[in-house]
């Protein structure tokens, strides 16, 4: 049964989901982003299923994701 | 017309209130019980991963978790297209013998048997598990704390934790046991059955024994006769884990068999525009209003429409106390509502000697616990919760992720019981306007035997609830308004 943070998010991530959606962004297609058509992008996109449940799964309550600015 | 309400209702799971309507002479015309909050599990679950769903519906409860937690994993196995191995099932209902352990211990001790043990009229300060304590004595008092944490710690050796455990897995569990833990086990569970013994002792000296308390049992303001349901092995006997549904009539003769696929050809819901709570019937039957009888489709769940719903008990000692039960009241079926209470400590015996058994099997320590899913579907789930019968289905998208999802939880099954019992209980005890605690306190034991689980998350303090009652004269006016705690 594979670890799925239920320990809440780690003390230096202020969004623990932005940090995942950042850090999947670096790795995406990698070497050759460039030489893919937008299709070929949507489709390694779609392989992260449920993106807000899985990546929030245990710290949307904390995270910036859900705050609103009052100005 | 008069109308007196009781809110919140006390000594049970979740939120309720109950209306009580008087006529012009002060007698009690009807009542309904009403479910004021919406939780919405079921919409909420769209979109999730499906294995999440164990751990997310048994936040649906924080005293019944192990039910929803496994009625889940039961579905996720048959959406999944999986059987778990015969060692993960063992584990399974080992974890839920612990929860029956100590979910039926806190009813008896702490919820509904208060009303007998210290006395449906005592001061409100006393009907709580204090003045239980007070009556059989602090040593005793002891034995039931410890109790209620074995059961606790059975279910988290199990279940990783006690409450909203996390072993549930489709096709198996999680995790195992060792030896050390087979051998904690063990002793916790040999004193277990000591003390469900003793529960039905304490239950024979200070209820059977006492002809006024075997007269409010067998009286007509407490007694339906209406259908029973409850899930039951190939023999006939109740079992909490598995099972075909059984409905058996107000005489226990079967009715209908069912395997939980098939629920939605045998189980309708009617709702009313008053309360959000469903009220399911048998469809074969039909829905007739809040009546009982064999024309109307209302049935019951929980220890007594398991134990009317199945022939026997499948561990000698509790077999032994079911035949006694039935002896004792009259014979099949009982439909004595206050019989639950009784029920409900046959069953923890039951627990407990199923706990012996399932420790002391040879397979219970073994390695293969879980077998590889297939791919998604639909699929259906069946436990008995500690209240009843408990069915969650679910429909997954291709990804894995819930489509749909459904749930029949307990309480539901018993809501046109509950109501029934309700107004009974008002219309047998409220007469020409007398209205006082004790009272009212009569008519909530009415739903308190069913032990409830309203919104299934919230718990009460017992005794200690705000409570404030209105009474509304012909034209809705106040007319006296009766406090506690406020």
């Amino acid at each position: 049964m594979p670890c799925t943070g239920c320990g809440g998010p780690t003390p230096n991530s202020l969004d623990q989901g932005a940090k995942m959606i950042s850090g999947l962004a670096s790795i995406l297609g990698l070497e050759g982003e460039e030489k893919m058509s937008d299709e070929d992008v949507q489709k390694l996109i779609d392989q992260v299923v449920d993106v807000t449940g899985t990546f929030y799964k245990y710290t949307l309550p904390t995270a910036l994701v859900n705050r609103k600015v009052i100005k | 017309m008069k109308t007196v309400t009781i809110d919140p209702i006390t000594r049970l799971e979740g939120h309720g209130k109950i209306s009580i309507f008087l006529d012009d002479k002060g007698d009690v015309e009807n009542a309904i019980l009403q479910i004021p909050e919406l939780r919405g599990f079921e919409r909420f679950a769209q979109g999730r991963r499906a294995e999440d769903m164990p751990q997310i519906t048994s936040r649906i409860c924080g005293v019944c978790p192990v039910a929803h937690h496994f009625a889940s994993t039961k579905a996720l196995d048959a959406a999944f297209h999986v059987d778990p191995p015969s060692a993960a099932k063992k584990l399974r209902e080992l974890m839920y013998m612990g929860y029956y352990i100590y979910d039926h211990t806190l009813h008896f001790y702490y919820l509904g048997g208060p009303d007998f043990v210290v006395g449906p009229d005592a001061p409100p300060a006393k009907r709580n598990v204090l003045g239980v304590i007070e009556k059989v004595g602090l040593d005793i008092g002891k034995e039931v704390i410890k109790h209620r944490a074995y059961g606790q710690r059975i279910t988290g050796i199990l279940g990783g934790k006690a409450t909203h455990p996390v072993c549930g897995l489709p096709g198996g569990v999680s995790k195992g046991l060792n030896k050390d833990e087979v051998q904690d086990i063990k002793k916790m569970v040999d004193s277990c059955i000591e003390f469900a013994k003793f529960s039905l002792k304490l239950f024979d000296d200070i209820v059977l024994k006492n002809k006024t308390y075997v007269d409010l049992i067998l009286s007509d303001p407490y007694t339906l006769k209406t259908y029973n349901m409850g899930l039951v092995d190939k023999n006939n006997k109740v079992n909490f884990y598995d099972g075909k549904i059984r409905v058996t009539d107000q005489q226990g003769n079967e009715r209908v068999k069912f395997d939980v696929k098939d629920y939605y050809k045998n189980i309708a819901e009617h709702v009313e525009e008053w309360t959000y709570i469903k009220f399911p019937y048998l469809k074969a039957v039909g829905w007739k209003g809040f009546q009982d009888g064999k024309d109307s489709g209302i049935y019951r769940v929980g220890p007594l429409g398991r134990l009317n719903a199945a022939e026997g008990m499948a561990t000698p000692l509790a077999d032994k106390e079911y035949k006694r039960f039935y002896e004792t009241l009259g014979g099949k079926a009982v439909n004595s509502t206050l019989a639950f209470h009784w029920a409900r400590l046959i069953e923890l015996l039951y627990a407990t000697e199923r706990a012996k058994e399932l420790i002391n099997d040879p397979e219970i320590t073994a390695q293969k616990i879980r077998n590889p899913v297939g791919d998604p579907g639909e699929g259906m789930g069946v436990t008995e919760a500690a209240r009843g019968t408990l069915i969650h289905h679910y429909k997954l998208d291709k990804n894995g992720l819930i489509d749909k999802a459904n749930l029949i939880v307990a309480t539901t099954n018993n809501a046109g019981a509950i109501n029934m019992s309700i107004r009974d209980a008002a219309k047998g005890v409220i007469t020409k306007g007398n209205v006082t605690n004790a009272t009212l306190n009569m008519v909530e034991m009415a739903f308190r035997a069913y032990d409830p689980c309203f919104a299934c998350a919230t718990h009460t303090l017992p005794g200690g609830m705000p409570l404030e009652v209105n009474i509304y004269d012909h034209k809705k006016k106040l007319y006296k308004t009766l406090k506690q705690n406020l």
